[in-house]
């Protein structure tokens, strides 16, 4: 069990001289136990921000503290036993998984890095774990492009849970399944949780996902936390209206149409507007909006929405 | 209505696996046939082995598979070459495996252009850019200087939507083409492959387990369970009252179902099994995971019944009687 706190993250790619602040200022808990999601449009930094936390891509600045540890400033060698504790499901399974090792290698790998000693009983943690994602015992001398997408993807689900971490950042990690193998592995996501008190920040595009598994949201946009609230109040009441726009564009929920109400500009995180950064798309926009950059203000317990005309 | 693409028993096998069986089915032109099914119940292959891409390792058989008057089977390697990419264009499940990982994006894009199109090098550069803005890719001129890795997960998909519908094919096997965006993006690229099925009149091969997508998009979907098809019929009768155990079961597991429920509430309805648990018996393959499994379920395979117009479906217990849909799975 172990409580994550991120504050003021940014991680900012350079190309051609252009910097592109995909990640710009972001701070959130995650606290044992609790699965919060995280939303938000396609390109708005979700899995750099994911990323960032295990510093798969280094951060430019900000704190990343497992309890009370500050991780930016632990050299490689004492991050090891912390990356145990932190595991990340990739959104893009292929590339995340070894196309020159078997299954077995690649879920008995982490295990004999953490001390396993036993080859038995790494074989058998392996077998139990692939058993647990819906993948037969043959598996293991099988190589990843052998599986189907969906197979992959629960290959790195069971390759993120096998060494029993306390947090684990799931980026889109049933996004690639279809709709009975989402509800097994969404359930045994929620075993797990139950069992070993782990801890999920869950990033996903599909809202009914993450209104089934979040207890608290994190509202994404252009690098920036827009909303955040809880299970309770969020889907009932966004303030934010980009939350709004979200929510009313998914199929049935709500008076939501199913189709998508945000017109306007492509946003660019090369190009970050000034204000808002969603004054341009915003129906409620004014002429301080194109000026200020709202703060994010808390309204009640874990909520907090950065708009100037939010009614709190 | 011309039949675009047909179908006939259509096999795939590994030394040690059979996973697409004795699958038929037709396209119409212009028409959008969604597929969905199990992971692994062989939608990807399926695919493949339509544009002739699959593994070295499988084996592949049908009694026809005829694209536009032509019989697909009988072309040489190199004929198939100049369809592949035109007539016939594929988007892959997975963009990092399908995009070159050296080549920035806007030259993959004008890649296309050149090679199927004609376009010089400056013109297909130029059109490049526009197809990219078609994909919502935000400051495309830029953006089409990046390399995949450079890229969000969402916008590397878009930009192979981009590749594929560049050279305007008469029919596009799109594999998952919406997973990895959210509802508001998902809209703008189903709204650009709708305006191009009705510009250039533009078939769809669409793979997906996303059921908000088949209903408003497809015109006919088929259910596939390891390899075979055990429901067919239109969007609003298939998810509507679905018939097939399994196809009753996939639409009791959505979260969408229940509009609020939240994992402290409970956990979702499930289908109990795996799909592996139906390898190599014989008989129908949902049979080890059926609720309502008779006799006959395990000895040979049901054939595909037509129920009610439009309709197909491969159970005899449910062709014989009404079940409500979440009872299938026996929950
Ligand atoms: N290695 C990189 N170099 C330069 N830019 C990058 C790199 N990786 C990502 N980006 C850019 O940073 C932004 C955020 O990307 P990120 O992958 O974090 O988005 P995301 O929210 O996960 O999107 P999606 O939902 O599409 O996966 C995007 O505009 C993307 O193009
Ligand atoms: N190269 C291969 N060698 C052996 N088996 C394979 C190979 N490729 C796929 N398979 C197997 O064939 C079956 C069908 O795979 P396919 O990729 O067509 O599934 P799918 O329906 O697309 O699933 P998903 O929804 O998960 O993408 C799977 O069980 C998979 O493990
Ligand atoms: S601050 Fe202004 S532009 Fe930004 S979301 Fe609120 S109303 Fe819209
Ligand atoms: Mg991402
Ligand atoms: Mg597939």
């Amino acid at each position: 069990m172990a409580t994550l706190s991120v504050s003021d993250l940014h991680t900012h790619y350079r190309q051609r001289g252009a910097t592109l602040r995909a990640v710009d200022g972001v701070s959130f808990t995650v606290e044992a136990g609790e699965t919060v999601g995280l939303v938000g449009e396609s390109g708005c930094g979700k899995s750099t921000l994911g990323k960032s936390l295990l510093r798969l891509i280094e951060p430019t600045s900000g704190r990343i503290e497992i309890d009370g540890t500050d991780m930016g400033r632990l050299l490689p060698k004492a991050l090891a036993p912390i990356r145990r504790r932190l595991q990340m499901v990739f959104q893009d399974p292929f590339g995340s998984l070894n196309p020159r090792h078997t299954v077995g290698e690649i879920l008995t790998g982490p295990l004999q890095v953490h001390g396993l000693r036993d080859r038995r009983a790494r074989q058998q943690r392996a077998i139990a774990m692939l058993d647990r994602v819906g993948l037969p015992a043959a598996s293991l001398t099988r190589y990843p492009h052998e599986f189907s997408g969906g197979q992959r993807q629960r290959l790195g689900i069971a390759r993120a849970l096998i060494l029993e971490p306390d947090i684990i950042v799931c980026d889109e990690p049933v996004s690639a399944l279809d709709l009975s193998i989402q509800a097994q592995i969404l359930n045994l996501l929620g075993a797990a949780k139950a069992e070993l008190g782990l801890s999920y920040l869950f990033i996903s595009h599909d809202l009914s996902v993450v209104r089934y598994v979040a207890d608290r949201i994190l509202v994404m946009y252009l690098g920036r936390i827009v909303e955040t609230g809880t299970h309770q109040s969020l889907w009932a009441q966004p303030r934010h209206p980009y939350t709004r726009a979200l929510i009313d564009a998914v199929p049935g929920a709500g008076q939501g149409t199913g189709r998508a109400h945000l017109g306007g500009e492509l946003p660019s995180a090369r190009q970050r507007p000034a204000g808002c950064r969603f004054h341009a798309r915003c129906p409620l926009a004014t002429e301080q909006c194109e000026r200020e950059e709202p703060t994010l203000r808390s309204f009640a317990p874990d909520s907090a929405v950065a708009c100037h005309h939010a009614e709190l | 209505m011309t039949v675009l693409l047909d179908v006939r028993d259509l096999s795939i096998s590994f030394p040690n696996a059979r996973p697409v069986q004795e699958l038929s089915f037709t396209i119409e032109e212009g028409e959008t046939l969604a597929i969905v099914g199990e992971s692994g119940s062989g939608k990807s292959l399926t695919a493949l082995a339509l544009l002739r891409l699959l593994p070295r390792t499988a084996q592949m058989s049908a009694g026809r598979v005829r694209f536009a008057g032509r019989d697909l089977l009988a072309l040489s390697e190199r004929e198939f070459r100049k369809l592949r990419g035109r007539d016939l264009a594929m988007i892959f499940q997975e963009p990092m495996t399908a995009l070159n990982p050296v080549l920035p994006i806007g030259a993959q894009v004008a890649e296309v252009l050149r090679l199927h199109l004609g376009l010089s090098r400056k013109a297909a550069a130029r059109r490049a850019v526009e197809v990219l803005d078609l994909v919502r890719i935000p400051d495309p001129a830029r953006r089409a200087t990046a390399y995949p890795h450079q890229l969000s997960g969402g916008q590397r998909q878009r930009v192979m939507i981009a590749i594929a519908v560049a050279a305007h094919p008469s029919l596009l096997v799109a594999d998952e083409p919406t997973t990895a965006l959210d509802v508001t993006i998902q809209a703008q690229i189903l709204d650009l492959l709708a305006q191009l099925r009705r510009d250039l009149s533009m078939a769809l091969l669409l793979i997906t387990h996303d059921l908000g997508v088949v209903a408003e998009w497809a015109d006919r979907v088929i259910a596939l369970y390891a390899g075979r098809k055990v429901e067919e019929a239109r969007p609003e009768q298939l998810l509507g009252t679905p018939r097939h155990p399994y196809t009753q079961g996939l639409m009791a597991a959505s979260p969408r179902q229940r509009v609020g429920y939240h994992y402290t509430d409970g956990p979702l309805i499930e289908i109990p099994g795996h799909i592996g648990s139906a390898a190599g018996e014989a008989g129908c393959p949902f049979a080890p995971r059926c609720g309502f499994t008779e006799p006959s379920c395990r000895t040979s395979m049901p054939p595909l019944l037509a129920r009610e117009e439009g309709r197909l479906v491969a159970c005899p217990v449910t062709a014989a009687r009404e079940i409500s849909h979440g009872h299938a799975v026996g929950l």
